[in-house]
């Protein structure tokens, strides 16, 4: 087991680094996947910032119906940063602003357009704020132009007491939260994993596979296989370690939060896609040994992968054609492991065989490639 | 030229020069040996002002060593150890870059640069990368962009390592025409034969301090074991090597394959004396040859190792 | 030799170097192909409108049939959990007025809003022709959300400090402590302040044409328009690249570490800091704007440089420009000061 301890040793001598990154990758990972958990169906909350300059009952009556449902922040400031909030909205940081003007109740009294908002108006959120807000001066006008007074609180009171929306039985909100989480995390994970062992692999193998040392084992007694295999079980063991450390530190964070969560699943598909990461290691040992190429490779690789994976941006938003891209690859494949909650062993079976496919492929690949260069030198 | 006194540096525990004195007159080769690792890189840097050292002076051209002194600094050249050149640059262009870290002058320097590729003879590699040189001609590379500048004094360390006959040969050459040019060279290796060949004076390093220093003739007048005397015999006598110990002034007797090696001490007459042994007793010898202690053989009984180790 | 003569042969170095153009070029023009794939179809056109499942004869049918924004199909429960499984409705009114759903989303909420307006007109009590459904008490401004701009902002920012791929690559070839080629520099007479003006000129150089070249790429083959404000984006440009080299030459100068692994530790400290800056996407810049981490991005040049580049070509402000010029050029002159210093010194400890 020469060549296997050889090369376990020489991931130990970067462990500070391997532990660095590992936890930065990790502390990525649980940002790239927060959310909010619920047990029940909840409202979709908008993400609002109001400009309150009338600080009248009326604004004041609005601001409270708003912020029942919605994250509402208020700003009293005289010149509030109009270009900053527009930064927020251009981010998708904020869903929209509302400036409610010092005459905001001489304005609905004379029926004049009373706030100002300010939205992306091509968004479903542009649309819930607009309801919103028309619902709340709607009823405010009409029993403003019934009673002659304003009864604010009594308007959102009325307002803010909705109706029940059911979910169906078949939907455990809670398992769908949960799972969303997991999955976020699953596959920004499987992103890390390949773009980590691509260059850690990489760049720790480049030096085992320069030509003076690979001569020097070409005329050892050790033969080729042992040789392969001692290499690839080191690496599978370096796999193993990450996808465990990823995974277990996933479980031990969400410890009460993983029911309906399929866990089998996604540990299969890690496992896989490290399987799938270390066959195209082999593909890139067997071009060169170079470190930027290797490096660079790991790096366009992994991210091309997981922006057409739909890791990075969502899926359903891509483009036709990024989404026609993505079936070709193993990292969507990956995705489509655990896609669904309650996804069973036979529906997964289908991506799971594409990984492995496209393993298989790249390790043939890798083979007659590494073949070939062994003849031509 | 170099006047290095009593220089002591240290790398935490470890005394890389051990109170080192050195010095070298104008238009000598004087050899720096010693095993590797025994301080004779470290020297050069320190005299390089390269290194900081703990104690002790060194003065190089009259002048305390200053890592600002760019007078100084204009008239040295340094060959390393290790291969300083560019590989993405072609031998002119190493050349020309590294001579033009001294020289401002463009027509004054492409002179130098051609000078210095024809010496090295790398005239037909003058388009070459390093990659598509062979060890020996990217030695020669290394040696043309540390002399174009035509440096007073020169530091070669180790300048033919790993290296070929033939390019071994042509750099020795090149070493003995800068010296007949009036350069001073100081020169590193611990090939001893490079050393015997080469330099007017030797300075015997080891473990960061001067064990010996002189010609070889003085060299070798400050050993005791003076002369070997080689000696093979027709018939095999069990007790011979004994009698040849009990000759005058032996120092000892060893095997050397079917002969016997005597180590004798300084005296006019050894040789003589071994000769009427053998006819004294009727002895029919095969060979009979004698030899003077070699730079090896001083550096054993000097440090009690060989130099190789 | 001159300054210009030690900057060409410092650009052949690096010109020769098919590590240099693949992370300058290659790379980033593999990354920008990449994202308009991905984006093509990210910012919807036009605001789609809600499909609705409704019970056969549900009293809401007329008044939800009105409603413009929303698509009403009558039809079984059943078929209704299957649509909306499917995705295809998003929510079924059915009984007592009452909303199924199979998941929580915006479009849910629109539903849950509607149907509740409709039921308090009911219970509120004031008569009917009081309420003005089509009063306007809104002024609707748009500002349009376009976070993947973000992203290439973000890479044009990253590849604007690839500067220091060749600080590196130059400052760590001549330290005599990390490279043979660095003791015949040092023991040569040759100007620091020149080799130091030299090595900035030709770093300059260099990737001040990659970045063009990507500009190009984008600007006239991918026809995407990024620039509005050409020129002052450019400007900023230029300071970045000042930046990043000068980072390059301080990384560059740092002992017992070689400059291949020098390299590999940059490049993934740039895709972090390009990662925070939105070079995967705005979320990690909400997300440090949520947690009150926005210090991070203001420290952060990469962030700094990528955020003004969109407020000044896509909003249109120029607000914070100059402090981040400034900001930049604080971080250059910082980062060169050292270098020079760190140059000057007169001896090493150990070699």
């Amino acid at each position: 087991m020469t060549v296997f301890k050889g090369i376990l040793l020489h991931f130990w001598k970067y462990r500070i680094l391997i532990v660095i990154l590992l936890s930065a990758f990790f502390i990525f990972a649980v940002m790239f996947s927060q959310g909010n958990s619920s047990e029940n169906y909840t409202s979709e909350s908008l993400r609002i910032d109001i400009i309150d300059h009338s600080r009248s009952e009326m604004s004041r009556g609005l601001i409270d119906y708003l912020d029942e449902n919605n994250e509402v922040t208020v700003s009293n400031e005289e010149n509030p940063d109009i270009e900053a909030l527009e930064e927020k909205i251009f981010l998708n940081a904020i869903d929209g602003f509302i400036t409610i003007p010092e005459d905001a109740e001489s304005k609905f009294t004379s029926g004049r357009p009373v706030v100002e908002t300010t939205a992306d108006q091509r968004s479903t959120q542009h649309l819930q704020m607009q309801t919103a807000i028309r619902q709340y001066f709607t009823f405010l006008k009409a029993d403003f132009d019934t009673t002659g007074e304003l009864h604010t609180d009594a308007v959102t009171d009325l307002l803010s007491d909705s109706i029940d929306v059911e979910i169906h039985e078949s939907v455990d909100v809670e398992a769908q939260s949960n799972f969303e989480y997991m999955r976020n995390y699953t596959n920004f994970a499987g992103y890390w994993i390949m773009l980590f062992l691509l260059i850690l692999v990489g760049n720790i193998m480049s030096e085992f596979n320069s030509p003076e040392l690979k001569q020097r084992i070409n005329v050892s007694p050790m033969k080729t296989s042992t040789f392969m295999s001692q290499m690839i079980l080191s690496q599978i063991v370096v796999g193993l370690f990450v996808v465990a450390f990823m995974f277990f530190g996933a479980l031990a964070l969400r410890t009460d939060s993983l029911s309906g969560v399929p866990l089998g699943k996604m540990f299969t598909a890690l496992l896989l896609i490290t399987a799938f990461t270390l066959s195209v290691h082999y593909v890139i040992a067997a071009l060169t040994t170079n470190k930027f190429i290797i490096n660079g490779l790991a790096n366009f690789i992994a991210i091309g992968m997981a922006f057409l994976s739909g890791i990075m941006i969502p899926f359903e938003v891509m483009g036709q054609t990024a989404q026609n891209i993505a079936q070709y690859l193993p990292l969507y494949h990956f995705t489509q492991i655990y896609a669904e909650p309650d996804i069973t062993w036979g529906g997964a079976a289908l991506p799971m065989l594409v990984t492995v496919l496209y393993t298989a492929a790249f390790l043939i690949t890798g083979m007659i490639l590494e073949n070939r260069r062994k003849t031509s030198s | 030229m170099i006047m290095m006194d009593g220089v002591v540096k240290r790398y935490n525990e470890l005394i890389a020069l051990d109170h080192f004195s050195f010095n070298a007159q104008d238009g000598e080769i004087v050899g720096l040996l010693g095993p590797n690792g025994c301080g004779k890189t470290t020297a050069i840097n320190c005299m390089l002002s390269l290194l900081s050292f703990d104690s002790g002076d060194i003065e190089i051209f009259g002048r305390k060593v200053d890592s600002n002194n760019n007078d100084v600094k204009r008239r040295i050249g340094i060959v390393p150890q290790e291969l300083a050149i560019f590989d993405k640059l072609n031998v002119y262009e190493n050349v020309d870059f590294y001579c033009g870290l001294y020289i401002q002058n463009s027509k004054e320097r492409k002179k130098l640069v051609e000078e210095a590729i024809d010496f090295v003879g790398l005239d037909k590699y003058r388009r070459f990368t390093p990659g598509k040189l062979s060890g020996g001609l990217k030695r020669r590379l290394n040696i043309a962009c540390g002399i174009a500048h035509k440096p007073e004094l020169l530091f070669m360390d180790e300048p033919t390592v790993a290296v070929d006959a033939q390019s071994r040969n042509f750099i020795l050459e090149g070493v003995k025409k800068m010296k007949a040019d009036g350069r001073t060279v100081i020169y590193t290796t611990h090939y001893l034969e490079e050393a015997e060949q080469l330099c007017d004076r030797m300075v015997i390093m080891d473990q960061g301090r001067n064990i010996a220093q002189g010609t070889v003739g003085q060299l070798q007048k400050s050993i005791s074991t003076q002369e070997r005397v080689e000696v093979g015999f027709l018939t095999e006598d069990p007790g011979m090597k004994q009698r040849l110990s009990e000759l005058p002034h032996v120092v000892k007797v060893t095997n050397k394959n079917d002969n016997y090696l005597i180590h004798f001490e300084k005296q006019e007459n050894n040789l003589a004396n071994l000769i009427k042994f053998i006819e004294s007793n009727n002895l029919t010898y095969t060979e009979l040859t004698s030899e003077r202690s070699t730079l090896s053989d001083i550096f054993l009984e000097l440090t009690g190792k060989e130099l190789r180790d | 030799m001159n300054l210009f003569r030690m900057t060409y042969y410092l650009i052949s170095i690096s010109f020769k170097d098919f590590g240099f153009w693949f992370w300058t070029l290659c790379y980033p023009l593999l990354l920008t192909g990449l994202f308009i794939i991905a984006t093509s179809n990210m910012t919807v056109g036009e605001l789609e409108n809600i499909n609705v499942g409704i019970q056969e004869n549900q009293e809401l049918s007329e008044v939800i049939g009105d409603i413009d924004f929303i698509n009403m199909t009558v039809m079984s429960e059943e078929e209704a959990v299957l649509e909306m499984k499917q995705g295809d409705i998003s929510g079924y009114i059915h009984g007592d007025n009452t909303l199924l759903v199979t998941e929580t989303g915006f479009d849910q909420t629109v539903l849950e809003m509607v149907i509740n307006q409709i039921e308090k007109v009911a219970e509120a009590g004031i008569p009917y022709e009081n309420y003005d459904f089509e009063a306007q008490f809104i002024e609707e401004n748009s500002q349009e959300a376009q976070p993947e701009a973000v992203l290439f902002y973000s890479l044009i920012a990253m590849i604007a400090f690839y500067g220091i791929f060749s600080g590196i690559e130059f400052m760590s070839s001549m330290q005599p402590n990390l490279d043979p080629m660095g003791a015949r520099f040092a023991a040569s007479p040759y100007s620091k302040v020149k080799f130091l003006s030299a090595s900035v000129l030709g770093a300059l150089i260099l990737n001040l044409a990659t970045n063009f070249l990507i500009l190009a790429v984008i600007i006239i083959l991918y026809k995407i328009n990024l620039f509005t404000e050409l020129g002052p984006t450019l400007g900023l440009l230029f300071i970045a690249n000042l930046t990043g080299i000068g980072l390059g030459l301080i990384i560059g100068l740092l002992p017992k570490i070689n400059a291949g692994m020098k390299t590999t530790v940059s490049v993934i400290f740039i895709i972090g800091l390009a990662a925070l800056s939105g070079l995967m996407g705005p979320f990690i810049k909400i997300i440090l704007i949520e947690n009150n981490l926005a210090w991070v991005n203001t420290l952060n040049p990469l962030a700094r440089l990528t955020d003004t580049m969109y407020k000044i070509n896509f909003l249109g402000n120029y607000d914070d420009y100059w402090a981040t010029i400034g900001m930049l050029t604080g971080y250059a002159a910082v980062f060169f000061s050292i270098t020079l210093l760190s140059l000057r010194r007169k001896q090493y400890d150990s070699i």
